[in-house]
């Protein structure tokens, strides 16, 4: 009772901000412009079908249609748009959260109860996760039924993002609490939180991506190696639209890869098949080889913060 | 009365903050079952810090007692204690009635208590009107009402109340203490925090004085008041020239009063046939009786200069 007291207490006081429903307004928007897009033989239909472009690499007559759709719906829409900018708009929503639990006057009448404050600080946790938890599960649900009825795919893989981008928020909003129980100030821990994800976390991520898809920096073996062993210390964000990806489709991703690389992509076969010998890599990685650092990093960040909690006087 | 009849029992409360500001210097305190119990200091005294101590909202470093008969920070006691702090700030989006259920949940009261509990105490502090506005378009006064009801809906045996009349108008604060005198009746232990000396006196049965981080004086309203006895003896002519007569009599002469200190009547006595002996003139005597603001000032003085 007291635990879901707590949780249902912050929902509430975040479903009150007005970002909520900014954030569900943007998706309904999102999810409005794919359902205006669709897919026939002979390339994309715009406006509701008000007119067809032709492209027969996005048409359903491609073999790797089904493939495709799953590149793009893991890469843009659940990556991009649920992994950037619902978990930016999830920030700013339960940024404040601890801030205001540990205002004057506020924490006294919630400490001062017959339950723990290991408990306190994981209600208010887990009721911050539930936010996400809420947005992504109304896009996402939302997107699979769109993409099934006006692209005629269905990924009940698709599914599966909703519980990895809460994840993926996690790893984030875990370090908005350290810097929200140190600063007690909502801006300060979102603006330091943002710092952290998008210069280090990020940066780590995509120079490692970077430098073993593309083969610029074949010859950066030092930078290479140092982006490898730092990526182990910080929560693994891009990892999460590689699960959703696989989690999605059954499609062979090097066949996929490897006929996108023909058509297009200015590569060398020598390049080409390090890129491929590089995928097959990534493939063949077990599920915790993307969120077992992360979820280390989570837990000992929590783990912290926590105690930090347990022991402070208010 | 033996120990378990202290629901209130602190020995040795230590607290330094940061490890320099030292707000509590070993603070004993007992309170009885059936009692209420003033804490009396001025700002910066330790008194807030004491009882968040108790509540658990701040970490003693040294703390030995029990509350209830349990060692302070046992959180499964608290379910029996019912607290209001001062400045408490409830979540603004929340309406009187959601504020009480809400905290009513946190202190483990089952739903049909609940709902029960909370209509009546809305209706008991005259909030039954808004019980579904939102806390933000409270007064002052308000949110101190709907901030008692919280502290005393789950029914606790110990009661602790931080300013508890702050922001009520003469009318509330009478209600308010009606609600403790009922406490007290039905043998709860009751602990309150104020600065309005005047309240503390009409309700309390004991009160202590906390200066500096210590208990300076500890009793009841009248143990510490009945030392301070004067009688003054009000003249209708000028004794500026026998002030050194009456300074060397034991007495003190400020304008045309001389004040007397003890209930000592032949002193008075001695004091009058002196005055009468120089032909002056007495308008009254009459005895006076420190009041608690009196006895605060004194024990508080008395602790700065001691330091």
């Amino acid at each position: 009772m007291q635990i879901w007291a707590l949780i249902l207490g912050t929902i509430r006081e975040t479903i009150e901000k007005k970002i909520f429903w900014i954030n569900l307004l943007l998706s309904t928007l999102v999810i409005l412009g794919v359902a205006s897009i669709s897919f026939n033989d002979q390339g994309i239909e715009v406006f509701f079908g008000w007119q067809t472009i032709e492209q027969t690499g996005l048409s359903t007559a491609n073999p790797f249609y089904r493939g495709l759709i799953s590149m793009l719906l893991s890469g843009l829409f659940v990556d991009y748009y649920i992994g950037w900018v619902a978990c930016i708009l999830g920030l700013v929503s339960t940024a404040g959260v601890f801030p205001s639990l540990m205002e004057k006057g506020s924490i006294d009448a919630i400490v001062a109860r017959p339950l723990s404050r290991w408990t306190i600080f994981f209600a208010k946790y887990a009721g911050s996760l539930f936010y996400m938890l809420v947005q992504a599960t109304f896009f996402i649900v939302l997107l699979f039924l769109v993409v099934g009825w006006r692209w005629h795919v269905w990924f009940p893989g698709l599914l599966w993002s909703i519980p990895l981008v809460v994840l993926l928020f996690s790893y984030l909003y875990c370090i908005c609490v350290a810097f929200g129980l140190w600063t007690r100030s909502s801006i300060a821990s979102l603006l330091l939180t943002l710092a952290m994800w998008l210069i280090p976390i990020t940066g780590i991520h995509y120079g490692y991506e970077t430098t073993h898809s593309f083969l610029i920096a074949k010859d950066w073996h030092k930078i290479k190696s140092a982006t490898a062993t730092l990526r182990w210390f910080v929560p693994n964000t891009t990892g999460i639209a590689r699960m959703v990806q696989s989690a999605m489709d059954d499609t062979d991703p090097l066949e996929l890869f490897k006929q996108q690389a023909e058509r297009g992509l200015p590569l060398s076969m020598e390049e080409l098949e390090y890129a491929l010998e590089f995928e097959k890599k990534m493939i063949a990685k077990p599920w915790y080889y993307w969120v077992g650092p992360s979820l280390a990093f989570e837990a000992v960040v929590l783990l912290l913060t926590g105690w930090r909690f347990s022991r402070k006087d208010f | 009365m033996n120990d378990r009849d202290w629901p209130i029992d602190l020995r040795g409360v230590h607290k330094t903050y940061n490890r320099k500001i030292k707000a509590l210097r070993g603070v004993d305190v007992r309170v009885g079952a059936g009692e209420i119990f003033g804490l009396l200091g001025p700002n910066g005294a330790g008194k807030s810090t004491l009882v968040k101590i108790m509540m658990t909202v701040v970490l003693p470093n040294r703390a030995d007692g029990t509350i209830l008969g349990q060692p302070i920070g046992h959180k499964p006691t608290l379910r029996r204690v019912g607290y209001l702090s001062e400045d408490h700030k409830f979540p603004p989006y929340l309406s009187g009635a959601r504020v009480l259920d809400y905290y009513a949940r946190l202190s483990k009261v089952p739903a049909q208590k609940r709902k029960r509990e909370i209509g009546a105490w809305l209706e008991r502090m005259g909030m039954s009107k808004w019980a579904d506005t939102p806390v933000s378009q409270y007064s002052k006064g308000m949110l101190q009402r709907i901030g008692i009801a919280q502290a005393l809906l789950h029914e606790p045996d110990v009661v602790l109340l931080d300013e508890p009349t702050d922001g009520v108008d003469p009318l509330g604060r009478k209600q308010i203490r009606e609600i403790l005198v009922e406490l007290r009746q039905a043998g709860k232990t009751v602990f309150i925090n104020s600065h309005i000396l005047s309240e503390l006196e009409m309700v309390c049965d004991r009160v202590a004085i906390l200066v500096h981080g210590q208990v300076a004086r500890q009793g009841t309203v009248e143990e510490l008041t009945a030392h301070s006895l004067t009688y003054q003896v009000k003249t209708a002519d000028g004794i500026d020239s026998l002030r050194d007569e009456i300074v060397r009599l034991g007495a003190e002469v400020a304008d045309r009063t001389v004040t007397i200190k003890g209930n000592d009547a032949s002193a008075v006595n001695k004091i009058i046939d002196f005055l009468r002996s120089k032909k002056i003139m007495i308008e009254s005597v009459r005895p006076k009786r420190w009041s608690l603001e009196d006895v605060f000032i004194d024990a508080a003085a008395q602790l700065q200069r001691e330091d």
